[in-house]
């Protein structure tokens, strides 16, 4: 009797013990607000690069130089590549892209994209060239507006550790400058500075 | 037998301290407690345990170039250290919010009492006002 007990006991104990390690195999999906604070890891994220996009906008926009040049017109702008001067594999485009998307909705300049410059000049050869379409609607070729501004940057970072503490430093540089004359119109820096520390047992 | 003068002078000095009163409040902005009526209409805390416990106060607003700037005050009304996250909502003329979802949440650590600058510039020209969200983290 005593011996069918123990058995049913240890039985009982071995279910709850497999049922508790296949509940902490689950996983969970859910939704999150793309805004909201990330700080998954101490790499380069989401917030930073939010972070940095608002800080840019804002800075170029509110310009004293560059709001009297947007108050007349809507200048044309293009955006060179930021160069990654860090360790980490950063996708920058997407930096720019943000940062170009704001600006071009807040109206107060238009841009040229330079990475579709191959498919545009296809398309236009189609167009003109190939017979096909009525040269009444076809796109002339040869007048596309120069851009007149230059966007340019770099995001570099300084990262230091001991057995205990990550410490990295980003610095984004982003500059404005106009084509013609080679004067850098405007110019910003964003610093962000994040630091990881282990936890007691080192989890 | 005072002249009906008299009374009329007496009553138009009252009026002009009474309109001094009047300007030297809006001028100079104390901390804003979060009843203010225009706190309420520019704050909008999301955590029912920040409820009370931060505000804001002084807020400008200036036109540059077409975009609204806000320029205000985020402040700690308790004597310890809140972990806060914020971001701006804007509002067009017909009170529509405008690119929504656009601004991101900024973290920021204010300590017991401290009050930090916080400046925000509208997405677009259409915008003619805005709220601070406030939420912990």
């Amino acid at each position: 009797m005593l011996k069918k007990n123990r058995s049913s006991i240890v039985g009982l104990t071995l279910v709850a013990g497999s049922l508790l390690i296949l509940q902490g195999c689950s996983t969970k999906v859910g939704y999150q607000d793309a805004t909201s604070v990330e700080t998954t890891t101490i790499d380069f994220g989401s917030t930073d690069l939010q972070q940095i996009a608002a800080k840019m906008v804002d800075s170029v926009l509110t310009f004293p130089p560059i709001v009297q040049v947007t108050n007349e017109r809507r200048p044309v702008m293009f955006v060179d590549k930021i160069k990654n001067k860090t360790t980490e594999h950063i996708d920058t485009e997407s930096i720019t892209d943000t940062i170009s998307t704001r600006i071009l909705r807040s109206g107060k300049f238009r841009f040229v994209d330079m990475t579709k410059a191959a498919e545009v000049q296809e398309q236009l050869g189609f167009q003109n060239n190939s017979g096909m379409v009525n040269q009444d609607t076809a796109a002339q070729i040869g007048r596309q507006i120069g851009a007149e501004y230059m966007m340019y940057g770099n995001l570099s970072s300084i990262v230091k550790k001991t057995n205990d503490v990550k410490d990295v430093y980003y610095k984004f540089t982003l500059k404005v400058m106009h084509l013609e004359s080679g004067i850098v119109e405007w110019s910003d820096e964003k610093e962000i500075r994040k630091q990881r520390e282990k936890s007691l047992f080192g989890m | 037998m005072r002249s009906p003068h008299y009374f009329a002078k007496g009553i138009a000095v009252l009026l002009l301290a009474a309109s001094l009163v009047a300007c030297s409040t809006s001028g100079i902005e104390a901390i804003g407690k979060p009843n203010d009526a225009d706190v309420k209409k520019h704050l909008m805390i999301h955590s029912d345990a920040l409820a009370n416990k931060v505000t804001i106060s002084d807020m400008r607003s200036r036109d540059v170039g077409g975009l609204l700037e806000v320029n205000l005050k985020l402040a700690n009304l308790t004597s310890s250290d809140k972990a806060v996250e914020y971001r701006f909502s804007w509002f067009d003329a017909d009170e529509f919010e405008v690119e929504a979802g656009t601004d991101a949440w900024t973290p920021v650590s204010l300590h017991g009492a401290q009050s930090v600058t916080v400046r925000g510039v509208a997405p677009n020209g259409s915008v003619k006002s805005y709220r601070l969200n406030v939420k912990g983290q």
